[in-house]
C-alpha cells in the first residue's frame, strides 16, 4: 500500500514538471535573464516607504562606534515591568491622547537607532524579579531573584551566605573612576531597582534596620538605606532622587506629610547625610525642588515621599508636591554635567510595575508615557557623540493586546473591529459568550473592576477577586480606574518571562542589538564608559 | 405635628444602655473605649483607641484592627492590622480614596459623631461639668438616638431602630486610660508592615497569599451608616 502511494506521488510530480516545461515559462527557463524591474513609483511615493528611507538615511552612525571609553556619559533608563506589549500600548495611547489613531506614533525611544532583546531570567527563576534583573544590568552578573548586587552564590535573606559574594556595580565603578553619578527613581530609593545600584544585600526587603533579622545583625549586614547614606566609592553619589523617606527616619519622627519613619535605631539618616555633605542640598517638596539650582553641581539628595512617589496621574494629589520623572531627569543631568570626567546616571520609572501588579493598564501606560518623556529630555540634553543612552525594562508583565480592533480603536476601550470589506465597525465585537471584551487584558491577577475616574491603581487590591468574564456593556473601560479582565485568579498580577526590548543610541549602542543575556547591558556600559578605567 | 411630638417624647425619655458615660475619663488624648455592638445577627465587641493624631478600631471577632493616622493636610491614612498573624498593610490616602473610603481625618478620628446625622433635636445634660448631648430623629419607620459626650468628644450610645426593631446599637461599656497593659494600638503599629503597593512584589509571602485569596474586603461596621441611619454598605464582613 505504501509503495502504491509513493508511485502515485512520483507520477504526479513528473506530470507537473513536464506540464510546466511546455507552458509559458519555457522561455524563461531557457533564458535566465531576470525581468527588468521598474522603479515602483507608486511604492516610492508611499508614506511607509518614504519613512523607511528617511530612517535609514538619518541613522545615527555614532551608534556603531565601539572603542573603549568612547562614551563620556552613560545613562541607563529602566522602566520596571515595561514589556513589549506595554511599549506598544503606551505608544498607541500617547498618540491617541493627541487625537491621532495612535498606532503610527513613536515613543521617544522608539526612534533610537538600535534595538535588541534582553533575556531576563534570574539564575533561579524562569520569570524574574526586579532585584535579580537589576543586579544583572548594573553589575554584569546574573543572580537570584530577591537579591541585590550579590552573586547567586548567596542564599536569599541570608546575610552570612552573601558575605564575600558582593559584586561591584556600574555606579561604584564610575565613582571610583571619578565620574559624577546619579540614581533617580519614582519608587522608594531603597526599592529593588535603585537599591541594586548602590547596595549589596541578600534580601531586597531589608530597606531599613527594623527589617533586618537577628542573623543579619549578628553577621554585620547593613540595611539598604544605611548603605546609601554610607556609600563609600569615589566622592559619593552626586544626585539621589526618589521616594522612601520613611526608611531614613526613626519611628519616633513624623515627616512633613504626617508620616512616621520606619527606623527603630533612632537614627535620622537625613541628618547624617547633611552632616556628611554640608554643602549638599536635601529636598523633600516640589517647591524645594523648583528652588534648587543644580547648575552649581553640589550634591542633591531628595526624598519626595514617605513611600513610593505618586503615579504620574496622581501626582497633583500629593500632599507636599513632587516633581515628575522628566523634571527629575532634567535636574539630575543638569547637575551631573557640571564636571569634565563625564557622568553615569540610572533613571527608573518604578510604578509601571505597580500598576500592572494591580491589573490597571491606565496607570501602567500613563507612567510609561512619562518615562518616554524623561528619555526624550535626556536625549535633548546630551550629545549622541559622547553619550550612550540605554532604555530597557527589567522584566515584562502578563499584559496582552487582543484581536481584532480596527485601526485607531481606543487602546483602553472595547474591541470594535472591521466588517467583511475591511471597513471600521461602530459597534462592539462580541465574544462567543455574547459579551464585549477589551483590547487589553492580563493573563492573571485580580480581575476586572471599574473604579471609575479614580487614578490610583493599587486600589484594586481591596476589591474581591473577579477572574474571568464580566459584562462590560455598560462600563467605560477607558476610565482610569478600570482594571482589566484576567484569566487566572491570583492575589496580584505577575511578572512575565518573555524577553524585553533594549533601545540604545550613542557610542556602542549597536553592541546591544540582537538577542542578549540581560547582564550584557552592564558590559556594554562598562566598555563604552570605560568604567574599569583600563 | 405628630412627628414633632414623637421626637420630643423620645428626647425626654432617652434610654442610655451604656454602662458608662465616659465622664470619669481624665486624659482624652490617650484612652481605650470598649463598646458592645449589637445587630439582629448578634452581639460583637469593638474597642476604640485614641492617641495623638491616631484613632484605632479593634474588631475582636474579625481579628482586625484598623489604625487611622492624621496627615499634615487633615487627611487620614490607614494601617490595617491582622492580629492573629501580627502583620499589617499600610494604605495611602489615595489608596483609600480608591476604596471609596472617605479618608478625611474628621470622619475617621471617632467611632461615630453627631455630624454624620441630620439630627434636628438635641437636649444637653450637664453633670459635674461633663456635658452629654442627647440627639434624636425619626421618620415613618426609623428612629435614631445618640448620646454624645461633648466634653470628652466620644460616643456613648447610638441606636438605630427600623420599624421598631433594633438594626444597630453601639453602647459604651468601659473606658480606661491607655497604658502598657491595654495599648493594643501600639502593638498593631509594631506588626510587620507592608505597603499596599508592594503586595505584588511579595506574593511569595504566605501571609499575602492566604489573606488575599480569601478575598479580604475592607467594609466594616464603623462609618457605614448614612445620615438617615441606613446601611450604606453590606453587612460588616471580612471574608
Amino acid at each position: 500500500m505504501k509503495m502504491f502511494n509513493k508511485s502515485l506521488i512520483l507520477s504526479a510530480v513528473t506530470i507537473a514538471i513536464l506540464a510546466g516545461c511546455g507552458g509559458e515559462d519555457t522561455q524563461n527557463l531557457k533564458d535566465p535573464k531576470p525581468p527588468v524591474v521598474q522603479k515602483p513609483v507608486q511604492q516610492s511615493k508611499n508614506a511607509w516607504f518614504k519613512a523607511g528611507i528617511e530612517r535609514i538615511e538619518t541613522a545615527d552612525l555614532q551608534s556603531y562606534i565601539s572603542e573603549r571609553g568612547a562614551a563620556k556619559n552613560v545613562i541607563l533608563f529602566v522602566a520596571d515591568g515595561m514589556g513589549a506589549s506595554t511599549v506598544t500600548a503606551a505608544r498607541i495611547l500617547e498618540g491617541q491622547n493627541r487625537g491621532e489613531s495612535g498606532e503610527e506614533n513613536m515613543l521617544s525611544f522608539d526612534t533610537f537607532p538600535v534595538a535588541g532583546l534582553s533575556k531576563t531570567y534570574n539564575t533561579n527563576a524562569q520569570t524574574p524579579d526586579s532585584a535579580g534583573t537589576m543586579t544583572a544590568m548594573i553589575s554584569g552578573v546574573k543572580s537570584k531573584a530577591g537579591v541585590l548586587s550579590v552573586s547567586d552564590a548567596s542564599d536569599r535573606a541570608n546575610c552570612a551566605s552573601s558575605l564575600g559574594h558582593e559584586v561591584m556595580t556600574a555606579v561604584e565603578l564610575a565613582e571610583d573612576k571619578g565620574m559624577r553619578t546619579g540614581v533617580v527613581s519614582t519608587a522608594r530609593i531603597t526599592h529593588a531597582t535603585p537599591a541594586a545600584t548602590y547596595a549589596h544585600s541578600s534580601e531586597r526587603n531589608w530597606e531599613n534596620n527594623a527589617k533586618l533579622p537577628q542573623e543579619a545583625i549578628d553577621n554585620g549586614c547593613k540595611d539598604i538605606a544605611d548603605q546609601l547614606i554610607n556609600f563609600s566609592y569615589g566622592d559619593g553619589i552626586e544626585v539621589v532622587m526618589g521616594g522612601g523617606r520613611r526608611e531614613f527616619i526613626p519611628t519616633t519622627t513624623t515627616d512633613l506629610e504626617g508620616k512616621s519613619g520606619k527606623r527603630t535605631d533612632g537614627r535620622d539618616l537625613r541628618q547624617e547625610w547633611k552632616t556628611a555633605h554640608p554643602q549638599g542640598k536635601y529636598i523633600e517638596t516640589q517647591a524645594e525642588f523648583d528652588a534648587t539650582d543644580a547648575s552649581d553641581g553640589k550634591k542633591i539628595f531628595a526624598l519626595f515621599n514617605s513611600s513610593h512617589m505618586q503615579y504620574e496621574q496622581d501626582r497633583a494629589n500629593d500632599v507636599a508636591g513632587e516633581p515628575s520623572l522628566t523634571e527629575m531627569t532634567h535636574k539630575a543631568i543638569e547637575s551631573l554635567q557640571q564636571g569634565n570626567k563625564g557622568f553615569f546616571l540610572t533613571v527608573e520609572s518604578g510604578r509601571v510595575d505597580h500598576a500592572h501588579h494591580a491589573g490597571n493598564a491606565y496607570n501602567a501606560l500613563s507612567d510609561t508615557i512619562e518615562f518616554a518623556k524623561a528619555v526624550a529630555m535626556a536625549d535633548e540634553m546630551t550629545n549622541d557623540e559622547d553619550t550612550l543612552i540605554i532604555v530597557t525594562a527589567d522584566h515584562s508583565h502578563v499584559f496582552t493586546i487582543a484581536g481584532y480592533p480596527k485601526r485607531g480603536n481606543p487602546i483602553l476601550g472595547k474591541v470594535q473591529g472591521t466588517d467583511s470589506s475591511g471597513a471600521p465597525k461602530t459597534t462592539d465585537d462580541l465574544a462567543a459568550d455574547d459579551m464585549p471584551y477589551t483590547t487589553l487584558g492580563y493573563t492573571n491577577g485580580r480581575g476586572a473592576m471599574d473604579l471609575g475616574s479614580e487614578t490610583n491603581a493599587d486600589a484594586g487590591y481591596a476589591q474581591p477577586i473577579t477572574a474571568g468574564r464580566i459584562d462590560l456593556s455598560a462600563i467605560d473601560t477607558t476610565n482610569p480606574g478600570f482594571h482589566q479582565e484576567v484569566t487566572v485568579p491570583r492575589s496580584s498580577e505577575t511578572h512575565a518571562g518573555e524577553d524585553v526590548a533594549i533601545y540604545a543610541k550613542g557610542p556602542g549602542a549597536h553592541l546591544l542589538s540582537g538577542e542578549n543575556e540581560q547582564n550584557l547591558i552592564f558590559h556594554v556600559m562598562e566598555r563604552m564608559g570605560n568604567l574599569t578605567n583600563q | 405635628m405628630m412627628k414633632k411630638t414623637a421626637v420630643l417624647l423620645l428626647l425626654l425619655n432617652l434610654p442610655i444602655f451604656a454602662n458608662t458615660s465616659g465622664c470619669q475619663l481624665n486624659d482624652t488624648t490617650n484612652f481605650k473605649a470598649s463598646y458592645t455592638f449589637q445587630t439582629p445577627q448578634g452581639e460583637n465587641q469593638l474597642n476604640y483607641y485614641r492617641a495623638p493624631k491616631q484613632s484605632a478600631f479593634e474588631y475582636k471577632a474579625q481579628g482586625v484592627t484598623e489604625v487611622w493616622h492624621k496627615t499634615a493636610n487633615d487627611k487620614a491614612y490607614l494601617i490595617r492590622g491582622f492580629d492573629a498573624d501580627k502583620r499589617s498593610i499600610e494604605y495611602e490616602v489615595i489608596d483609600l480614596k480608591m476604596e471609596n473610603q472617605n479618608s478625611a481625618w474628621q470622619k475617621k478620628k471617632n467611632i461615630m459623631n453627631p455630624e454624620s446625622f441630620d439630627f434636628d433635636k438635641v437636649v444637653i445634660e450637664e453633670k459635674a461639668g461633663c456635658k452629654l448631648a442627647h440627639y434624636a430623629k425619626s421618620d415613618d419607620d426609623r428612629e435614631i438616638t445618640m448620646v454624645w459626650n461633648q466634653s470628652k468628644d466620644i460616643l456613648v450610645d447610638l441606636e438605630v431602630k427600623q420599624k421598631g426593631k433594633v438594626a444597630y446599637h453601639y453602647a459604651l461599656s468601659k473606658i480606661e486610660t491607655l497604658d502598657k497593659s491595654n495599648n493594643h494600638l501600639a502593638e498593631v503599629l509594631a506588626y510587620d508592615r507592608t505597603d499596599f503597593a508592594d503586595i505584588g512584589d511579595n506574593e511569595s509571602d504566605p501571609f499575602f497569599r492566604k489573606m488575599i485569596n480569601l478575598g479580604f474586603v475592607s467594609h466594616h461596621e464603623v462609618n457605614i451608616i448614612n445620615a438617615k441611619g441606613q446601611q450604606v454598605e453590606a453587612e460588616a464582613h471580612h471574608h
